[in-house]
C-alpha cells in the first residue's frame, strides 16, 4: 500500500505540542524548572499512513505517544484527531474522541488484567462504550480473535496460559475493538524475541492493509522502523529534528544525529558492516532537565559551529519532501 | 581456526536442572584474541552455558559434565575459592541486567580501583585518572561526579556502563559478555563494542559474546556457534555462516531479521512455533518441529556432526541437499 495522497484532510495533526513535568525539590518544594520532555512538537499524519517516531531514551518519543491520547497532560499546544482538538476536551467529550485512537505498549504482560478472561479483557471497551453486549458482544470478540490470529476458544481462558507473543497479538485485538482510525504503538515488539518479533510485525502490516488503520509507530530500532513506516520521525531530546519519507531518510539522511543513528546500527552482513565507515558519537545523551544551549544535539554534534551553541534551529522543509531542523544542513 | 593454543577450550558441557539437561555436550574452543558469538534465540541455553564455565549457574541448575580448559587448569575441577581468584580477574563477565553485579555497598571508584590494581601497582592519583578515563570511555557524563556515587544513584544505563568498565579494567584475558549492550541506546553501543574491540586489540582479550543480534555479530564476530535447544547446531566462521548457513535454524535465523536492504512493508521471513521449554527437547534432530526440511529420519535420532571443508561443524542430515535449500527461506 503506498502512502496516501498528501493533499487529504490529514487524521491527525500536532501543533507545537509541550508536555513540561515540573521538577520539584523536597516533600512540599516549589518547582524548580522543568523537564521539557516534548517541547514545541508539530507533524500530521494522513489516514492509513505508518509514521516511524525513533530516538534514544530520554527523548521524549514515548511521552509524546502519551500526551497524544492525554495519558499524560499536555503542557500546551493543539492535538487535532479528525478535525476535535483532544488538548480542549475533557470528561465524556473526551472520553467519547478517544475512541478513535488506541494504544499498544511494550508489555504485554502489564498490559492485560491476569484475573480476566480474554473475552471479557477484549470486550471491555465494546461494553464500556455501549457499542455491544450479549450475543453481538461474543461475535465482536470471536471475530477480533480471529483478526490477530487466535481461535474464538482463547476467550474463555486467562492471559498468564499465553507467551508474550500470543500476549501481544491479544492486546493488538483489544486496541482494534473500536475500529479506531489510529493505533499508537510504543515498542510493540521489543520485549519479543526474534522470531515471535516477525509474527507481529506481519499481522500488524495485515491489519493496516485489511483494515486502513493509521499507526503510529514508536521505536528505538530503526531496522524495524524502516520495515512498517511509510514516513519516519527522529526526535532528540524533546524535539522532532528531522521527518522525511522514509526512503528519503534512509539514502539521504540530512540531520548529523540522523546520520549518526543510521550508520551506527549494525549491519547484519560481516563483509558490509566491516567495511563501513561509522560515525561514533561520544559522550552521553543530556538530560531533558537541562537541555544544552541553542541546537541540543550540539553537545555530541561532529560539525557543531558557534551558532548551533546560540541559536534553536527550526524545523524547515527541503524540497525533496524531509524537513530538517539544522543549521547547516544543505 | 586460529593456529595459536586455545586460551579457552570446552568440551562436552553439561549443564542440567533436575533431570532435564538445558545444556547438552556443548564445547568449543577459543584463541587468545578471537571473539566468539554464540547465538540463538531464549531458552537455548546460552546463557547457561556462560554462567557454568565460572561455576555461576542460578538456583537448581547444575553442571553435570565437561571439561573446561584454561590456563593450564579445569575450571570444572576447581574449588571456589580459586574460581573467585579469577573472575572479574583473567575472567571478566557483563551481563545484560547489571543489578546483580555491582556491590551496593561500594562506590563506584572502590569498584572500579579493586580491578584495576589487581593488575598493576598504581599510587592513588594514578587510579584515580584511569579510573575517570574508564568511566569516560564508556560514555559516562561527569565522571568526577561518578566516582563518588553508589550504584543506587546511577540509571539502570549507567549501572550497566560503570559495569562494562569494570569488567574492561581488569584486562581479563577471556571476556564473558552476555548481551552486554541489548540495553543501551544505539549510539552507546556502538561506544561499547568499538571499547571491546580496543580491548581485544590492546591487551588480546578473547570475547564469548552472547546476543540475538545479527548486527553486532557480523560487527564483532571471527566466528559464531549458533545454539539450538542446548546444542551447538552449527559454528564456523562469521563470513561462511553469514553467506552460507548449512542448518535450516541458522539460515532462519539470519532471514528474519529486518534489515536496511530489504523490501519494507512485505511480510517477513518467521521461524513457526517456538523453543521447547528448557530440557523439554524433543527427539531426534531437536529443531526438526519446525524444520521445513525435517523428514522421519531426522525425527528419529539426533544428527551428527560433519565437518565441511571450510572449517565449519554442522548437525544436520540434510546440510548438502542443495536442492531442497529453496524451501528454507
Amino acid at each position: 500500500m503506498s502512502a496516501p495522497a498528501a493533499t487529504a484532510a490529514p487524521l491527525l495533526e500536532i501543533e507545537d505540542l509541550r508536555v513540561h513535568f515540573p521538577l520539584r525539590r523536597g516533600l512540599f518544594g516549589r518547582a524548580q524548572g522543568a523537564v521539557r520532555a516534548v517541547d514545541g512538537v508539530s507533524l500530521s499524519m494522513a489516514r492509513g499512513e505508518t509514521l516511524g517516531l525513533v530516538g534514544e531514551s530520554g527523548c521524549g518519543k514515548s511521552t509524546l505517544g502519551n500526551a497524544i491520547l492525554r495519558i499524560v497532560e499536555p503542557s500546551g499546544g493543539a492535538i487535532r484527531l479528525g478535525g476535535v482538538d483532544l488538548a480542549r476536551l475533557e470528561g465524556e467529550a473526551l472520553r467519547a474522541a478517544r475512541r478513535k485512537a488506541q494504544m499498544v505498549f511494550q508489555d504485554p504482560f502489564a498490559s492485560l488484567d491476569p484475573r480476566m478472561r480474554l473475552g471479557e479483557s477484549i470486550g471491555e471497551p465494546l461494553l464500556v462504550h455501549g457499542l455491544a453486549r450479549g450475543a453481538a458482544l461474543r461475535a465482536k470478540v470471536s471475530d477480533l480473535l480471529a483478526r490477530v490470529g487466535l481461535q474464538p476458544e482463547h476467550a474463555d481462558r486467562y492471559p498468564p496460559e499465553f507467551s508474550g507473543g500470543q500476549r501481544q497479538r491479544l492486546v493488538i485485538a483489544r486496541a482494534l475493538a473500536l475500529s479506531p482510525d489510529l493505533v499508537i504503538c510504543d515498542e510493540p515488539v521489543s520485549a519479543l524475541d526474534v522470531s515471535v518479533r516477525g509474527q507481529i510485525l506481519n499481522l500488524l502490516l495485515e491489519l493496516q492493509r485489511s483494515l486502513g488503520t493509521a499507526f503510529l509507530f514508536i521505536s528505538h530500532d530503526l531496522s524495524v522502523v524502516r520495515h512498517v513506516s511509510d514516513r519516519i520521525a527522529v526526535m532528540y531530546l524533546g524535539r522532532i529534528v528531522e521527518i522525511a519519507p522514509r526512503d528519503t531518510l534512509f539514502a539521504r539522511p540530512r540531520h548529523p544525529y540522523t546520520q549518526a543513528l543510521i550508520s551506527a546500527i549494525p549491519l547484519p552482513d560481516p563483509k558490509a558492516q566491516r567495511a563501513r565507515r561509522r560515525i561514533i558519537l561520544s559522550g552521553e545523551i543530556p538530560s531533558p532537565a537541562r537541555p544544552p544551549s541553542g541546537c541540543s544535539f550540539h553537545t555530541r554534534c561532529p560539525l557543531a559551529t558557534e551558532r548551533c551553541r546560540t541559536e534553536i534551529p527550526v524545523l524547515a522543509p527541503a524540497t525533496d519532501g524531509s524537513q530538517v531542523a539544522c543549521h547547516l544542513a544543505t | 581456526m586460529t593456529a595459536a593454543a586455545p586460551i579457552l577450550e570446552v568440551r562436552d558441557l553439561a549443564v542440567a536442572i533436575g533431570t532435564r539437561r538445558v545444556v547438552d555436550g556443548v564445547g568449543f574452543a577459543l584463541a587468545p584474541g578471537e571473539v566468539l558469538a554464540l547465538v540463538g534465540e531464549s531458552g537455548c541455553g546460552k546463557s547457561m552455558t556462560a554462567l557454568a564455565l565460572l561455576g555461576l549457574l542460578p538456583g537448581a541448575a547444575r553442571r553435570v559434565g565437561g571439561t573446561i580448559g584454561f590456563e593450564g587448569d579445569d575450571l570444572a575441577r576447581l574449588p571456589e575459592s580459586r574460581l573467585r581468584a579469577i573472575r572479574g580477574n583473567r575472567i571478566s563477565v557483563i551481563f545484560q541486567d547489571p543489578s546483580g553485579s555491582l556491590d551496593p555497598l561500594m562506590t563506584v571508584g572502590d569498584q572500579l580501583a579493586e580491578g584495576l590494581r589487581a593488575h598493576r601497582d598504581l599510587d592513588r592519583t594514578a587510579l584515580r585518572a584511569r579510573s575517570l578515563e574508564m568511566l569516560a570511555a564508556v560514555g559516562i557524563a561527569e565522571p568526577e561526579r561518578r566516582l563518588a556515587q553508589y550504584p543506587f544513584e546511577l540509571s539502570g544505563g549507567m549501572c550497566q556502563r560503570v559495569m562494562i568498565a569494570i569488567a574492561l579494567a581488569a584486562q581479563p584475558a577471556v571476556l564473558l559478555a552476555d548481551e552486554p549492550t541489548t540495553a543501551l541506546d544505539v549510539t552507546i553501543q556502538a561506544q561499547i563494542l568499538d571499547l571491546m574491540k580496543d580491548l581485544r586489540r590492546a591487551h588480546g582479550t578473547a570475547i564469548v559474546l552472547i546476543t540475538h543480534d545479527m548486527g553486532v555479530v557480523a560487527d564483532m564476530a571471527d566466528r559464531v556457534a549458533v545454539m539450538y535447544a542446548g546444542r551447538i547446531v552449527e559454528t564456523g566462521r562469521v563470513d561462511a555462516i553469514f553467506a552460507d548457513p548449512r542448518h535450516p535454524y541458522t539460515r532462519l535465523l539470519l532471514r528474519s531479521v529486518p534489515r536496511l536492504d530489504d523490501t519494507p512493508k512485505t511480510p517477513m521471513t518467521v521461524i513457526s512455533g517456538s523453543v521447547p521449554g528448557q530440557g523439554d527437547w524433543p527427539p531426534g534432530c531437536r529443531f526438526a518441529p519446525r524444520c521445513p526440511l525435517a523428514e522421519d529420519a531426522c525425527r528419529a535420532e539426533i544428527p551428527a556432526s560433519a565437518d565441511l571443508a571450510d572449517g565449519r561443524r554442522v548437525a544436520c542430515r540434510r546440510h548438502a541437499d542443495d536442492a531442497a535449500w529453496g524451501r528454507v527461506a
